[in-house]
Parts: structure tokens; C-alpha cells; sequence
């Protein structure tokens, strides 16, 4: 019984020193406080590596985070893509927490990147109606891609001159 | 006065101003006063300058033009829109007063000889503009703090930070020159294609009237810079790059001590919000001026959430009403901006009766943000529309905040929100027990940490013995599990419902070393787990393994310790130690 005490022991610290604790790599979100928003999540998966003339079909699921009597989805295109097919207003009604819509949508992606106007009415169980809309991004912005102008002032503080109405 | 006499008036404000007019001073004061009059200073009006018809400017050829200053003066206003439930109401435009902003005057353009400061009317004042050249005014969208030096800048996130800034160009001639401009909203009526010059302005505006009522609370305070960053680019997202406009939504980041303000048209714009503005400004204040425990995240009406959550959020949307004196929150979004989300402070938005969906746990509660705003806007208001007893102003709401909330030992909530107050306003304890009663608040004299539990809700706080074993049992004497119960923790998020963290307080007899172990149990012995202590603490956090069990060692002063557990995947059962270790490694 020692002996197998004492194995069970060694096999432990073995088992311990071959296991050590793994550094947590991850690098969670910075703390974000946000505005209100409807009750709603949007879910949805994406390819690697689109690019430009790419076209893509994917599943947009509205997730209720709340019971609702009505969930209104729709899809359009918002700037760099255009919407092949899909993304037509659907209403889901009598949705409990968790429950999900879903909208299809195919997009042909027009410029570096584009973005799909994801909009969710949510109408809850206390018929309060809230709205919540995403610009889902097809596409990885090159560090190119901005392309404004600015000036720079005597403290070579950067301005952007805005023309007054005069009156 | 004479014409010598304003002359000469203008001369010295000159040479307060320039260095230059040093050397020019004495000339010309000798020949002002060898050379009689000069031209003349009567305000001239309407839009650029000219000659008066009568300007005696040629009467004298002794008087070099280019050194006798002009006054410049004007109101500046932008376009504001009021909002309701049918989104921004763009057919009856309001030209509102810019206050409090920075105006400089440009001679030659490009280089400064003039700074000043627009009044709460929107007026502003040049007095050293050249004669006869070409001037610039800029209207730098930014609010200047005690000198003009700004505390609140409006700016690019899509163009390196650059400043929103408006500009006058107006040439002189020989009189004094009244310029009015406006910053425009770039809407044509059913479209933006002008430049949304306004925006900016308009964003700024609520900043500067929550200046002032910080101000009429404490006079003394001094504002940390801020930048709020605004482009027409910034669209809700699902990736965060905000150099090309990919903000998530409107929020304040305590990374950057800086607001992210929405401006993509026909999707979502908040810079008309005001009460979106003011509530994101609030998130600032808290973080500057009072504390704030809350780890952020999402967040909405029917949610139960994390106690420093709810109080956050809520107070955000309060004090955004407390600074615009107006119980509507509303927020605008969609098709040309057409729609609009209103909740009113002065309703119960949420019945009495009400539960989470699929629970018996009321929404009204200590964990939710409308309770919190509803709570803390009745304290405050007053007028024919108040609906309660109790109107405290804002003074004592900020004493609270500056003071006992801002060093409370618990997670900041409104139980500790609540504790001061009632110490603070002792003559009025029974009106504020109405107003929280009224949102299913009830809080126990002598406890900061905590209100009422309500029916189906864990007891928020489980104490906890230094040198008492590994706890596996909460208040309740259930097992300590994180839970998903009121929302999901997940890989990208350790949660902000309630129940996602677990809250512990552990009462240090005597200073010197502690280590404070949690550990994942069986079955989910291999799941992340997490320590949080509030912001008093640092570091703030511990989550230094992706696996079973985190540990740290601290020296401690005597007093209560408050921490939390959470997990990175739902419904983690673990255990929780805290030990007197002297001299361990870390204290």
C-alpha cells in the first residue's frame, strides 16, 4: 500500500512538473463602455482573405437576448459591395431568449473592403421597440486606405478646415 | 471719445498683444498725437468688410494703414436638429450659439496674432485685424479650459486625429468688421452632401453645458483632456480599426480616456443624439472624477447585469439628462437618420412586475441600468414634471460621486452610491428610500455593498475568512459556480451579467501579506478563471494563466478586501482561498 502510495505520489509530481500552468495569451478587449442597444446579437462567419471582385454568401443569425414579440432583420448594401441576392426584410414574431432569425445574403465585394448594413428592429415582451444596425466588413483594409487631407497649423496641430456659412 | 482717444485704445491693446507693436508703439503714438485724427472705428455689419462711405482714411497721409488694427466681431452659431421617435427632425433646423469654443485670427494665413474664446452667446472678439488684407478666422472645435489651452478637442479618428476646425476668410479694408458664420449640417433636404460641419459643434455643445453643471457643483475643477473622436466614417461594426471608422458603436474607451462618436449617415449618427453624447461624456466623468468598477460590454433595458455595470450605465444616461434638463434619452439611427429609440426618465420603464425572461428574477433591481437612471434622475429633478418628492439638484448627487463613491471599498454600485447619499442628505433619507423603493432598491443601513436580494438572486457578496480553507459555498450555501444564468461569458469576453463574476469580501485583520488563490474545480478543471478587485486595487486584475487556477500575494492593509471571479466559459464551478502568507513572494 506505501509503495503504491509512493507511486501514485511520483506519478503526480510527474504529472505536475510535465504540466506546468500555460501564460494566458489572450488579450481581452479593452474595457468599452457603449450606448444602449437593442437586445439583440448578430452572428455570423466569414472567410479569410477576401478580396476584391469576391463573391460571398453567408448567413447573418440574430440572436435574441431578450423575449420578444417581434424581430424585424434585413440586409443592404452599405459602401464597397453589392448585394447579389438575399438580405430581404424578414419578421420573426413570439422569440424567447436565445432564439434565432437568420437572413441570407450574397454579396460581390466592389472595392478593397465593403460593408454590409446589417439593421434588427426588436420590439420586447413590454412592447418597447429598440433598433440596433452593423456594418459588417468584407475585406482587410490595406494601411493605404486612408485618403483625406488635412492641414497642419503654427503648433503643428492637424486641422481639418471646414468652409462657415457666412451670414 | 475722440477719434485720437480710440485710437489710442487700440494701440495699447495692441501692444499687450504683440510683441511687435513694441517697437512700432512709440512711432506712432507720436505721430497719432502729432498727426490728429486717424480712421475711423465704427462697427461696420453684414457679411466682409469695406470701406464705411465715410472713412476719413485719406484725410490723413501721415497714418500707415497696415498698423491700426480693426475690431472683427460675430456670433457663431451651427445647425442643431431636434430628435424623437421619428429620428432627427431636419425640416426645422435651429441655428444654435458655438460657446466656449477657441477662435483664432490668422494675418498673414497661417500664422496666429490673435486667440480668443466665443461666450456662452456665441459671440467672439478680434481687435488686432490688419486693415486692407486678407485675414483668417479659424473656429477650432475645441472647448478651452481655464486658458486656451482646450480640455475637450473634436476630432478625426479617420484622418490621424486632425481638428475639426471651421473657417472665415474675410478680406479688410479700412472699417471695422462684423462677421457672422455658421456651421452647416451638409443635409440638402434629403441627403448629406455638404460638408457636416456642424457635427462637431454640435457634439461639443453638450460638453460644454456638462462643463458648466460640473461647474456649478465645483468651481475649482480643472477638466482632464478629452478627445472625441467623430467621423463621418465611424460606423457600428464588428471589428474594431477605428482608423477606418470601425468603432463597435458610440462608447467611451478607458484605454484611450477618449469618446468614439458614430457618424455613418443612414446607418447610425449620433451626433444630434445629445443624450447619447452626454451619456458617453458621463462614462468619462466617472472615470476621471468619480470611479468606476465596470469591466464595459454591451449592454441593454431587459439586462441583468453586473452591479458596476448597471450603475455606470445608468448613471451615464442620467447625468445625460441632468445635463440637457431633459428626462428624453434618445437615440437616432437607420434610413436618413428616420428613426428614433426614446426612453423617458421620468416613466417606469419597466413594470413593477416584470421578470427576466424565462425567471422569476424582477427586472427592476440594483443590477439594472434603467432602474439605476430612473433612480438617480428622481433624485435629482424637480418642476412641475417631477413624478416623486425629492429634488437634490446636482451638487450633492457630484459630492457623492467625488467623494464617498469614488473610495468606496465595495464594486462600485448603487448600494454604495446609495450608503453615501443617505449619510450625506440625512434630512431627506425617507424620500430617497421612496425613489429606490419605487425600482425594487432597499438598502440596509450600514451596508455599502449591497441592497435587497431580490427573489431569485444569489446574496451579491460571500464573505470569506483569511486562513479558512479552500470556499466552495457561497452566502446561500450553493456551490460557487460562475453562471451564464442572465447572459453568456465567452472566449472574447468574461461577461458583465450578473452572475458572470461572483463577488467576495474578506475582512483583514491586520496589514501585512496575503495570498488570495481561486481554482477551477471539476468538471471544469482546465476552464480560464479570473480575479478582479476594484479600481482602488493594482493591479486590478489577475488572470495570468489560461488554465486552473490564478494566485496572487499582496501586502494588505486592515480592512475589508472585495474581489471577483469570473471565467472566460459559462459555469465554472471553483474555490476560493485567501491565507496570511509573510513574506511570500509578491508582498
Amino acid at each position: 500500500m506505501k509503495n503504491q502510495l509512493l507511486i501514485l505520489v511520483l506519478v503526480s509530481l510527474v504529472a505536475a512538473c510535465s504540466n506546468p500552468p500555460v501564460a494566458d495569451a489572450k488579450s481581452p478587449d479593452p474595457i468599452a463602455r457603449e450606448k444602449n442597444a437593442a437586445p439583440v446579437d448578430f452572428e455570423f462567419n466569414l472567410p479569410t482573405g477576401i478580396k476584391k471582385g469576391d463573391e460571398i454568401t453567408t448567413t447573418i443569425r440574430f440572436v435574441a437576448r431578450t423575449e420578444l414579440n417581434e424581430l424585424v432583420m434585413s440586409a443592404s448594401p452599405y459602401t464597397g459591395l453589392s448585394v447579389i441576392s438575399g438580405g430581404e426584410k424578414k419578421i420573426m414574431t413570439g422569440l424567447n431568449n436565445g432564439d434565432t432569425g437568420e437572413i441570407e445574403v450574397t454579396v460581390r465585394v466592389n472595392d478593397e473592403v465593403g460593408y454590409l448594413a446589417v439593421f434588427a428592429s426588436t420590439t420586447d415582451a413590454l412592447n418597447r421597440t429598440k433598433h440596433k444596425n452593423m456594418a459588417v466588413r468584407f475585406g482587410t483594409p490595406s494601411t493605404t486606405i486612408q485618403k483625406k487631407t488635412n492641414t497642419t497649423d503654427e503648433q503643428t496641430e492637424k486641422l481639418i478646415l471646414m468652409p462657415a456659412e457666412l451670414n | 471719445m475722440t477719434q485720437l482717444h480710440v485710437k489710442i485704445y487700440y494701440l495699447i491693446n495692441a501692444y499687450k498683444r504683440s510683441l511687435f507693436s513694441t517697437v512700432l508703439l512709440i512711432p506712432i503714438l507720436a505721430m497719432t498725437a502729432c498727426g490728429g485724427s486717424g480712421s475711423g472705428s465704427g462697427s461696420g455689419s453684414g457679411s466682409g468688410s469695406g470701406s464705411d462711405g465715410n472713412s476719413d482714411d485719406n484725410k490723413n497721409e501721415n497714418i500707415d494703414d497696415t498698423t491700426v488694427n480693426l475690431n472683427v466681431t460675430g456670433n457663431l452659431t451651427y445647425t442643431d436638429y431636434n430628435v424623437g421617435n421619428t429620428g432627427i427632425d431636419y425640416e426645422n433646423p435651429i441655428n444654435k450659439p458655438i460657446r466656449g469654443v477657441i477662435v483664432e485670427l490668422q494675418h498673414p494665413i497661417g500664422t496666429t496674432v490673435e486667440t480668443t474664446t466665443t461666450t456662452a452667446a456665441g459671440t467672439y472678439s478680434f481687435t488686432d485685424a490688419p486693415k486692407n488684407s486678407d485675414i483668417r478666422i479659424l473656429v477650432k472645435a475645441a472647448l478651452a479650459g481655464s486658458s486656451t489651452t482646450p480640455n475637450t478637442r473634436l476630432v478625426d479618428n479617420t484622418n490621424d486625429g486632425a481638428l475639426y476646425t471651421l473657417v472665415i476668410d474675410i478680406s479688410t479694408a479700412t472699417s471695422d468688421v462684423i462677421q457672422n458664420a455658421n456651421a452647416g449640417s451638409g443635409w440638402d433636404g434629403s441627403s448629406y452632401t455638404g460638408t457636416r460641419a456642424a457635427a462637431p459643434f454640435a457634439i461639443l455643445d453638450v460638453i460644454y453645458a456638462a462643463q458648466k453643471m460640473i461647474l456649478t457643483a465645483d468651481s475649482n475643477v480643472v477638466f482632464p483632456a478629452l478627445d472625441v473622436n467623430w467621423s463621418t466614417l465611424n460606423k457600428p461594426s464588428n471589428t474594431d480599426n477605428v482608423a477606418i471608422g470601425d468603432i463597435g458603436t458610440s462608447h467611451y474607451s478607458q484605454e484611450d480616456k477618449a469618446l468614439y462618436i458614430l457618424g455613418a449617415a443612414d446607418l447610425d449618427t449620433d451626433e444630434y443624439d445629445s443624450a447619447v453624447i452626454g451619456h458617453e461624456w458621463g462614462h468619462y466623468f466617472e472615470d476621471n472624477f468619480s470611479r468606476s468598477d465596470s469591466p464595459g460590454g454591451s449592454h441593454g433595458d431587459a439586462d441583468i447585469l453586473h452591479p458596476s455595470v448597471a450603475f455606470g450605465e445608468g448613471f451615464g444616461t442620467a447625468i445625460g439628462a441632468m445635463i440637457l434638463n431633459d428626462p428624453n434619452y434618445v437615440d437616432t439611427s437607420d434610413s436618413s437618420q428616420g428613426i428614433g429609440d426614446v426612453d423617458n426618465l421620468e416613466t417606469d420603464s419597466i413594470s413593477d412586475t416584470d421578470t427576466f425572461s424565462g425567471s422569476s428574477v424582477l427586472l427592476d433591481g440594483y443590477y439594472s441600468e434603467n432602474s439605476v437612471m430612473e433612480v438617480l434622475y428622481d433624485l435629482f429633478d424637480g418642476g412641475p414634471d417631477d413624478d416623486d418628492g425629492l429634488a437634490l439638484g446636482f451638487s450633492p448627487l457630484y459630492q457623492v460621486l467625488v467623494n464617498g463613491e469614488k473610495d468606496t471599498k465595495t464594486f462600485t454600485s448603487i448600494a454604495s452610491f446609495l450608503y453615501y447619499l443617505r449619510l450625506q442628505e440625512s434630512a431627506s433619507v425617507g424620500e430617497i428610500d421612496t425613489i429606490a423603493l419605487g425600482e425594487n432598491i432597499s438598502i440596509d443601513d450600514g451596508n455599502e455593498f449591497e441592497v435587497n436580494t431580490p427573489i431569485g438572486v444569489n446574496t451579491l457578496y460571500t464573505t470569506i475568512t483569511v486562513d479558512g480553507g479552500d470556499i466552495t459555498l457561497d452566502t446561500d450555501l450553493n456551490n460557487l459556480e460562475t453562471s451564464n444564468e442572465f447572459g453568456d461569458a465567452s472566449a472574447d469576453d468574461n461577461g458583465n451579467k450578473l452572475n458572470n463574476h461572483r463577488f467576495f469580501k474578506a475582512d483583514i485583520a491586520t496589514q501585512g501579506c496575503y495570498t488570495l488563490t481561486v481554482t477551477a474545480l471539476t468538471p471544469k478543471e482546465t476552464a480560464d478563471v479570473k480575479i478582479d478587485f476594484t479600481k482602488l486595487i493594482t493591479p486590478s486584475s489577475v488572470d495570468d494563466f489560461e488554465s486552473g487556477a490564478e494566485s496572487i500575494s499582496k501586502n494588505l492593509n486592515a480592512g475589508p478586501l472585495v474581489f471577483s471571479v469570473s471565467a472566460w466559459t459559462n459555469n465554472v464551478p471553483f474555490s476560493v482561498n485567501i491565507a496570511s502568507t509573510p513574506g511570500a513572494s509578491g508582498c
